[in-house]
């Protein structure tokens, strides 16, 4: 867990100090196209002379921003939607946990594609869809969590002092359950950074900012000759993904014990 | 039995769903839902009347919703100017390719990880066990079409020993065999790249599963009575594994879609994915729409697959 | 003696260089060019599609071909007299052509194709086709077009590429556009007839032994190959397994890479030419202002455009015309006019009163289509340098439906970059850019800019047929625009092919699409 919470700080601390570390703007061109790594900037210069160390880092704040804007829109979602489930049981559960099932079952890049496609681009945007995406898991997580909880004592107390269902719902039972959560959290950054960077890929990014995946996607006819172009964003992604997930399993060791080895994959 | 009807049943919402979906996205958004559903093309005027007219958009929505959906039972997903066909066979084109793909991915990301999986478990806590941990962590964290300019940039670039693009060589094989071996070597990258994402997680579930069952009777009834239940319990160790690897691999199907469309744009390999990033590019709704319902409807069913085996091959789980 | 001396010498000086250009052209073998996607037709007098000209016109003539200077030289036709007030063409027919199924070709045939099928299913012959009042054939062999008015371009559009012609046989009294005969055993009278269709893989085309042109041609099969994927048509010519790929289907990225390889050939400006132009809103201030968009033209570096964008496929700009066209006028040079000079521009703009405030001059849309190769990267150059004089650009990448609409019927934009063909002729493609037009036509002046001196150059270029006279306009007008700048022009286009090394009889043609006749490999 170190080793994640390491490389995540690396990430952060890169994508906030941006403008101290990397001096040029990422998105200035200059005449200067391809130039290896060393020979022009620490990582070289792609198609369009743009600084690759620059874009990387301050691709690095889109990554972050779209990751962690989408894993809490997710969580959010979530925890409301699978808290009631778990809380109510009965139909509503059923049909809240039949949706559930549906947008998990459906692949999610896939609809976040034809969802960005057609609503727009934008990062606000994608974060939106991200979220939207993602939820099933979060309220699942919260889900099992109220359920376990419903029947236990701090629930039995609140109601013989006459408190109501959202009062137990949101003081009792959800600080307990948020141990998962958080855990579930942390991996749906990992998880919204990857997504991102598909989406990047496949040229639905936002078209005023660089992102990793949009590096990547314009690497592709270049790789012949410039394999700078492709191998610094794709490893900050890497980075990224291996830190939060890394972070993810740390923070579930330390908060879950007894729940170690069910909430994984 | 009734509870496989039951689950057979319980996939209709679910497709039914799909559609909802997509209607809700082409009629709830600024602008005409025909021109979503014909996209960005000039098709001619008469056309586009038509689908007006059978879309019926004067009257009320569950009217176009069921209008909507008896179109797609009759297998008819629009038609795409792009490439001057109708959808249905513009996709069907695609789809041999990257079933071929995803499912070479499947099979060997299954395999391996049962086996990785299965190694690491026995030799937990030490190097080989890490090593693999290690290696799995980051195969599910790095971006399969990353993973796929790496492999190009290794193999196809550096050392020109594979090829990295398509499914063919242009000119066509002589022999069966020789056409085979043809697309077998385009075959290779490709599914390195895809199967990674899915080898790594089944070599967790399959680890973490076997680690469970493999510390508590291996240790105590081992010893008690000798070599030959070891591997009984061994055995019954793997099947308790294959539960969630069963449970996750109707799940990985839509995952290895998801990632075959990135990875088979990196290598121009001919598939549906290929063709979405293309489509995409096209501003070709239509055909993002088509290849967003047969994705999905591959993934309930594989699901439903899944579920199904589930319950034969673990008479207690049923969520 | 010494008469022999000389003859002797004369003969060993030219010998080799007869002896070069005379190697015996070698009769055989079978020829390969790559496509991007099936020919949507094998009928070329329907179409304008890439695809399916470069092989429908392997099967079909027209009445002429363009040689690379824009000449027109006989094809179908053998002779054509047209009087000075261009209202008349009369064209003389070759007596010793056959349709591919033994039918002979005659006048019929031409009076047919023109009035039934270019003149009204053809995109940009009908254009041409609008200004003829009638055609008659008083002998077999003999055309007689009369116009309305005169139209300079027509005669230039005669070629394969816009004038095709069909066989009356086949298709009178059928449903042109259905006729079966579009998609399988199209009857042409090329030097290369129709053997076999795959889609999706190839269309397979014999060598014609009745060809009006004896000895000709000297391969025995050709082969159009659909590769969808742009790579691996570059892969194929490597390979030798293609032997040709036409500009439109080749990926200037690998330009760099193909320059290198000794076994592959370059051409470079083998079609009719077109521009990427920056059109400019003229209606709106300070845009319309010239002064105001001559210093824009100075803050843009069009070479690096060139160079990033294109790959160094082209040449920056020097005129309203495209240099390679015939009609360009030599004294006019952007580059010279107005070279990239950022502070030139910064003083200009002091000058003109256009302080900077906060480091802002003025705000500044560009918009573009999103899907077209090279636009991305030329907008952000383009956005880069008018940064660095203090304008704030925002870039609007749109689709190109919607982009219509905001860019030729709503003017909602302040710069916006295009691709536009010039057509072969200033009427076809280039005044379109500059007169007084409407809102709501795509691809036409959306600058707002209306001059009526402009518009009258125009007109009389299109109304005169002689070159000479046209000429004297076209200059006139280029003049006129250099000082005016409506639009900045960035780049004109070219068009590179690349072959195998081995090949040779290529590119006979200024057009991509006819004289194949003449190709063999040695």
């Amino acid at each position: 867990m170190r080793a994640g919470g390491f490389l995540v700080a690396l990430v952060a601390l890169a994508a906030i100090a941006a403008p101290l570390i990397a001096h040029r703007d990422p998105l200035a061109t200059s005449p200067l196209a391809f130039a290896p790594p060393l020979t022009h900037g620490l990582f070289g210069t792609d198609n369009l002379g743009r600084d690759v160390w620059s874009e990387v880092v301050y691709g690095g704040r889109v990554s972050l921003v779209v990751g962690i804007g989408a894993s809490l829109l997710q969580t959010l979602i979530g925890v409301v939607i699978g808290g009631i489930a778990g809380y109510r049981g009965g139909v509503v559960d059923l049909a809240l946990m039949r949706i559930a099932e549906f947008f998990q079952i459906i692949p999610q890049f896939f609809l976040a594609l034809v969802l960005v496609a057609i609503v727009g681009r934008g990062i606000d945007k994608v974060i939106i869809v991200l979220g939207i995406v993602a939820w099933p898991l979060t309220a699942r997580v919260v889900r099992a969590q109220f359920i376990a909880l419903r029947s236990s004592e701090f629930v039995e107390a609140a109601r013989a002092l006459g408190a109501g269902n959202w009062y137990i719902g949101y003081r009792v039972m959800l600080p307990n359950a948020l141990g998962p959560v958080i855990v579930t959290a942390t991996q749906g950054i990992a998880h919204a950074i990857l997504l991102e960077a598909g989406i990047s890929f496949f040229g639905l990014g936002d078209p005023a900012l660089i992102s990793w995946g949009q590096m990547l996607n314009n690497a592709q006819p270049f790789l012949g000759e410039s394999w700078w172009i492709s191998v610094f964003p794709g490893a900050a992604i890497l980075a990224s993904v291996l830190g939060f997930s890394l972070l993810g399993d740390g923070l579930n060791d330390v908060l879950n014990p007894r729940l170690r080895g069910t909430l994984r994959a | 039995m009734g509870s496989s009807l039951a689950r057979i049943a319980l996939v209709v919402p679910q497709l039914f769903g799909v559609v909802a979906i997509v209607f809700v996205i082409t009629h709830l958004l600024p602008g005409d839902p025909v021109t979503a559903l014909v996209g960005d093309y000039p098709a001619p005027p008469d056309y586009v009347a038509q689908l007006r007219h059978d879309l019926g958009l004067d009257q009320s929505l569950w009217v176009q919703f069921f209008d909507y959906t008896g179109r797609l039972l009759h297998g008819d997903l629009g038609f795409s100017f792009a490439y001057d066909a109708p959808v249905v066979s513009v996709i069907g084109e695609r789809i041999g390719p990257t079933f071929l793909l995803a499912g070479s991915a499947f099979v060997l990301g299954t395999f391996g990880g049962v086996i990785l999986g299965t190694l690491a478990a026995v030799r937990h806590l030490r190097a080989t066990d890490r090593l693999v941990t290690v290696l799995a962590l980051v195969g599910f964290s790095i971006p399969g079409f990353w993973l796929s300019q790496l492999l190009i940039l290794a193999f196809a670039v550096q050392f020109a020993w594979l090829p990295s693009i398509g499914m063919h060589a242009l000119h066509t094989e002589p022999t069966a065999l020789g056409a085979i071996a043809d697309v077998a070597r385009h075959l290779v990258l490709p599914v390195l790249a895809l199967s990674t994402g899915h080898l790594a997680l089944m070599t967790r579930l399959v680890r973490t599963s076997m680690i469970e069952t493999l510390q508590f009777d291996f240790v105590r009834t081992a010893r008690a009575k000798g070599l030959s239940t070891q591997l009984v319990i061994f055995k019954h160790a793997l099947r308790n594994a294959l539960i969630p690897v069963i449970a996750a691999g109707g799940y990985s199907v839509g995952l290895l879609l998801s990632t075959s469309a990135l990875v088979e744009t990196v290598f121009s390999w001919p598939g549906m994915g290929r063709l979405l990033y293309d489509s995409l590019f096209k501003r070709d709704y239509p055909v993002l729409i088509g290849i967003f319902i047969v994705t999905s409807l591959v993934a309930i069913f594989a699901n439903l697959a899944a579920d199904m085996l589930q319950a034969r091959v673990d008479p207690r789980s049923r969520a | 003696m010494r008469i022999v001396a000389v003859c002797a010498l004369a003969l060993m000086l030219f010998a080799p260089l007869t002896a070069a250009q005379g190697q015996a052209p070698v009769r055989g073998g079978t020829f390969v060019f790559a496509i991007g996607s099936d020919p949507e037709t094998l009928n070329p007098a329907i179409t304008t599609g890439v695809e399916a000209l470069s092989v429908d016109c392997k099967m079909f003539n027209g009445l002429t071909y363009r040689d690379r200077e824009g000449k027109s030289h006989p094809e179908l036709a053998t002779d054509w007299f047209i009087p000075p007030d261009g209202m008349k063409y009369t064209f003389k027919l070759r007596r010793d052509v056959r349709w591919h199924d033994g039918q002979p070709f005659t006048s019929a045939d031409v009076k047919y194709t023109f009035e039934n099928v270019l003149a009204k299913f053809h995109p940009r012959a009908k254009v041409a086709f609008s200004n003829v009042a009638s055609v008659e054939t008083p002998d077999a062999y003999t055309v007689i077009v009369k116009m309305k008015k005169p139209y300079g371009p027509f005669l230039e559009q005669m070629t394969c590429q816009d004038g095709a012609i069909l066989p009356r046989h086949i298709f009178e009294g059928t449903d042109v556009l259905r006729n079966p005969h579009n998609s399988d055993n199209p009857i042409g009278t090329g030097p290369f007839k129709f053997s076999s269709y795959t889609r999706g893989d190839r269309v397979v085309m014999a060598r014609n032994p009745d060809y009006f042109r004896k000895g000709l041609p000297y391969f025995d099969t050709v082969i159009a190959k659909v590769v969808p994927d742009a790579a691996s048509r570059v892969q194929g010519l490597d390979t030798g397994e293609i032997d040709y790929v036409q500009s439109f289907f080749l990926p200037k990225e690998q330009i760099g890479a193909l320059r290198a390889n000794h076994r592959i050939q370059l051409k470079y400006d083998t079609d009719v030419p077109g521009n990427y132009l920056f059109f400019l809103n003229d209606t709106k201030p300070p845009l319309n202002d010239p002064r105001v968009r001559a210093a824009l033209l100075r803050a843009i570096n069009r070479q690096q455009i060139l160079q990033q964008a294109y790959f160094g496929v082209g040449y920056v700009s020097k005129s309203a015309f495209h240099q390679k066209l015939w009609a360009y006028d030599p004294q006019v040079d952007l580059t010279k006019m107005y070279p990239y000079d950022p502070k030139a521009a910064n003083a200009a703009f002091d000058k003109l009163g256009l302080t900077r405030k906060n480091g802002t001059r003025f705000t500044f849309q560009l918009v573009y289509n999103v899907a077209q190769a090279g636009f991305p990267a030329t907008a952000q150059i383009i956005r880069d340098d008018l940064q660095a004089v203090g304008i704030n650009v925002t870039l609007v990448p749109l689709e190109r439906n919607i982009l219509n609409d905001v860019e030729f019927t709503k003017h909602d934009f302040d710069g916006a970059i295009e691709a536009y063909t010039t057509g072969g002729d200033p009427a076809i493609g280039i005044a379109r850019e500059y007169i007084t037009t409407p809102p709501g036509i795509p691809f036409s002046n959306p600058t707002g800019y209306s001059n009526p001196k402009v518009d009258e150059l125009f007109r009389e270029g299109a109304l005169t047929v002689r070159v000479a006279d046209r000429r004297k306009y076209y200059d006139e007008v280029q003049v006129l625009l250099s000082h005016e700048l409506p639009l900045l022009p960035l780049i004109d286009r070219t068009e590179v092919d690349a072959a195998q090394v081995n090949l040779h009889g290529l590119w006979q043609s200024g057009q991509p699409y006819d004289e194949w006749d003449q190709a063999w490999r040695g």
